[in-house]
C-alpha cells in the first residue's frame, strides 16, 4: 500500500521522535505539526501557528496516528516499532493503535518551527542537481 | 579478510580485543609485497597503539576496496571466458583538486572514522544524525554528486536501524562496503572520463532502475548504432528526490529526454539522437531530446552486442558489474528479482520458459545472477520499462504539487 501524501504530506524519525506534517480533515486550509517521542512517547499536536489542536484530551489525537500509520507504510513496521521501542505481536493490524496502547507519554508544548523547517528543507531535495554524467554507485540500492 | 576487517568494524576501533589485532596484524601480513604494504602496516600498528587518525583508517578502507577490486577483475575475465568478449579497461581519469570541498571531505572522513570507533554494534541516532548538516553541503555541490548519493543512501539507511543494539541482524557486509566506497570517495574528486561527440540510432534493450529514499538513477541500456560502429551503450539518467516520489512519477525528474525513452519502450522502437557524448565508460549522455523513431528488432541488434567497459579502478566492486548479455533460453542462474521494479513487466514463469533473452549479468550474494532486460514470450517481446508510459497515464495526482501546496498553508502562519 502507498503512503496518501495529502494525508500526512511529511514524516520522519529524527532525534528520538517520529515527527511530521498532517492535514485537517475538516479544513483544507489547515495543517497540524505533530510529534510522538520514542520511549516516554510525550507527544504533540498543534497547528502551524501554534494553537493547540483540539483532538488531543489526555491522549494522542487522529492525526498523530495518521502520521504513525503513515509512518508504517513509508519504514515498515519493524523499523518503527524498534524506533520507538515499542514490540508488538504477530500479525498486526492497525499498527498506530497498537503502538499507542503500548505508549503511555503526557502532552508536550513545543513550537511547531522545528518540524515545519525540516519539512521545508526535506522539500529541498527538490531542488538538488545531479552532476550529469557523474559515475554513480547506485548498484548498492535495489529497491 | 574482508570478513576479518568487517568484524573490527562492527565491534569498534576503539574497543578491539586482543583477537581483533591479531586478524588486523594477519591483514597487513597478507598485502606483503604489494603498494598497501606500507600504509596498512602502519595502520595497524598505530590502531593497535590506540592512535587514530583518518588516514590510518583509509589505508583500511583502500586495502578492502583493493581486495573487491581484484575480486571484480577475476568475475570480469569468468564472464569473458564464457561469453567469449573481451572488455576494454577503463584508466582513472587524473582527479581533480579537491579544492573549495576539501573542508567538507575531510568532515565526512572524520565522521566514517568515528562510526568506525564506535563500531556498527554500537552506533544511535546521536552519533549519525549530526553528520547530517554535512550531508546537505555535499549534496548542494553538484561536483559532488557521486559522494553524495552514496552517503546519502548509507546515512539514510543507518538512521533506519538506530538503535542498532534493537536490531540482532545488522547488514554488516554492506554496511561495511557502503563505508569503504564512502572512505574511498571522500579522497579526490573524479575527474572526468573522456568522451566522444556521436550521433545515431539507440536500439533499447530495457531499463535498469536503482534508488534509495533521496535518490534515483535509471539506465537504458541498449545497442548504439553510429552508421560506422556498433556498440552496447548506457544511458544514464538521475536525480535527488524525496521519499514518497516513486515508481512511475520518477520520471518527471529527467527533463526532455525522459519521455521519448518510455515511449520507445513501450512501443519497441528505437531512438535517434544528435550530439551526444559517449563516455569512456560506456555512459552515453543525451544531450537533445531523442526521436521516437521505427520498430526495433532487439534480438537481431543484439547480435552485435560488445562489452560495456570495466569501471575505472576506482569503482570496481562486484556490485557494479553490468554486463549485458544475448541468452539463449531460460539461464540456469538465479533471477536478479530484487532488481526488478516493484510493478515490473515481467512474469516470473514467462521468463523461465522464454526462448530466448537480453540481460544483465550481475553478482550479488555471493554468486551470479541474471537481470531480464528485454524477454522474447508467445506473446511477443517483453521490454523492462515497457509498462511506465502507461502506468504514468493513471496517476492521479503530482506527489511534488501536493508537497508544495501543504507547505504553503504551513507558511501562510
Amino acid at each position: 500500500m502507498n503512503r496518501t501524501v495529502k494525508k500526512v504530506p511529511f514524516v520522519e524519525l529524527l532525534n528520538g521522535r517520529i515527527q511530521g506534517v498532517v492535514s485537517s480533515g475538516s479544513d483544507i486550509q489547515r495543517v497540524y505539526v505533530s510529534f510522538i517521542e520514542a520511549g516516554t512517547g510525550n507527544y504533540s499536536c498543534c497547528t502551524n501557528n501554534n494553537r493547540p489542536c483540539g483532538g488531543l484530551r489526555g491522549s494522542a489525537c487522529k492525526h498523530i496516528q495518521s502520521m504513525i500509520d503513515e509512518a508504517v507504510l513509508q519504514f515498515g513496521a519493524d523499523t518503527v516499532t524498534k524506533y520507538l521501542g515499542v514490540e508488538l505481536g504477530e500479525d498486526v493490524k492497525r499498527p498506530a493503535a497498537e503502538i499507542l496502547g503500548k505508549l503511555h507519554g503526557s502532552e508536550q508544548k513545543e513550537s511547531p518551527g522545528i518540524v515545519f523547517s525540516r519539512f521545508l528543507n526535506y522539500l529541498r531535495y527538490c531542488e538538488l542537481d545531479a552532476k550529469p554524467g557523474a559515475v554513480l554507485e547506485m548498484d548498492w540500492f535495489v529497491s | 579478510m574482508i570478513r576479518q576487517l568487517d568484524d573490527c568494524l562492527l565491534h569498534g576501533f576503539a574497543r578491539l580485543g586482543s583477537q581483533h589485532r591479531d586478524s588486523l596484524a594477519a591483514l597487513a601480513a597478507t598485502l606483503g609485497g604489494s603498494p598497501l604494504e606500507q600504509p596498512v602496516a602502519e595502520a595497524v600498528s598505530a590502531i593497535g597503539r590506540s592512535e587514530f587518525l583518518t588516514r590510518h583508517f583509509v589505508s583500511l578502507a583502500a586495502a578492502r576496496a583493493a581486495v573487491q577490486g581484484a575480486q571484480h577483475d577475476a568475475l570480469i575475465a569468468q564472464l569473458g571466458e564464457v561469453f567469449g568478449v573481451s572488455t576494454a579497461e577503463v584508466e582513472d581519469p587524473p582527479a581533480h583538486s579537491v579544492g573549495g570541498s576539501a573542508a567538507l571531505l575531510s568532515s565526512a572522513e572524520q565522521w566514517l572514522m568515528e562510526i568506525a570507533l564506535a563500531g556498527f554494534n554500537q552506533l544511535d541516532e546521536d552519533a549519525v544524525s549530526p553528520f547530517v548538516a554535512t550531508l546537505e553541503h555535499l549534496q548542494a555541490n553538484s561536483e559532488l554528486t557521486g559522494v553524495a548519493a552514496l552517503l546519502t543512501g548509507f546515512v539514510n539507511e543507518l538512521l533506519m536501524y538506530m538503535p542498532a543494539e534493537r536490531h540482532p541482524q545488522l547488514p554488516i557486509y554492506r554496511w561495511a562496503d557502503l563505508w569503504t566506497a564512502a572512505m574511498v570517495r571522500t579522497q579526490q574528486l573524479p575527474g572526468e572520463l573522456p568522451y566522444q561527440e556521436v550521433s545515431g540510432t539507440l536500439t533499447p534493450f530495457g531499463l535498469s532502475v536503482n534508488s534509495h529514499a533521496n535518490f534515483v538513477s535509471a539506465n537504458l541500456y541498449g545497442l548504439l548504432d553510429t552508421g560506422e560502429t556498433k556498440q552496447t551503450v548506457r544511458v544514464p539518467l538521475a536525480s535527488y528526490k524525496v521519499d514518497v516520489v516513486a515508481g512511475p512519477e520518477v520520471w518527471d525528474l529527467f527533463g526532455d529526454v525522459g519521455e521519448p525513452i518510455l515511449k520507445a519502450l513501450a512501443g519497441n522502437k528505437t531512438l535517434t539522437f544528435e550530439h551526444g557524448e559517449l563516455a569512456a565508460n560506456g555512459n552515453l549522455l543525451l544531450k537533445t531530446k531523442p526521436k521516437v523513431s521505427r520498430k526495433s528488432d532487439p534480438f537481431a541488434a543484439a547480435e552485435f552486442l560488445t562489452a560495456l567497459p570495466s569501471a575505472s579502478p576506482l569503482f570496481r566492486h562486484p556490485v557494479h558489474i553490468d554486463h549485458v548479455v544475448h541468452l539463449d533460453g531460460a539461464a540456469e542462474l538465479p533471477l536478479a528479482v530484487e532488481r526488478l521494479a516493484v510493478d515490473t513487466e515481467f512474469d516470473e514463469k514467462e521468463i523461465k520458459q522464454a526462448p530466448e533473452m537480453i540481460a544483465l549479468m550481475r553478482f550479488d550474494q555471493g554468486g551470479w545472477r541474471v537481470q531480464p532486460l528485454c524477454v522474447r514470450t508467445d506473446q511477443g517481446i517483453i521490454i523492462s520499462g515497457g509498462g511506465i508510459a502507461d502506468a504514468r497515464k493513471t496517476l492521479k495526482s503530482k506527489t511534488l504539487a501536493i508537497l508544495r501546496e501543504r507547505s504553503s498553508k504551513l507558511l501562510r502562519a
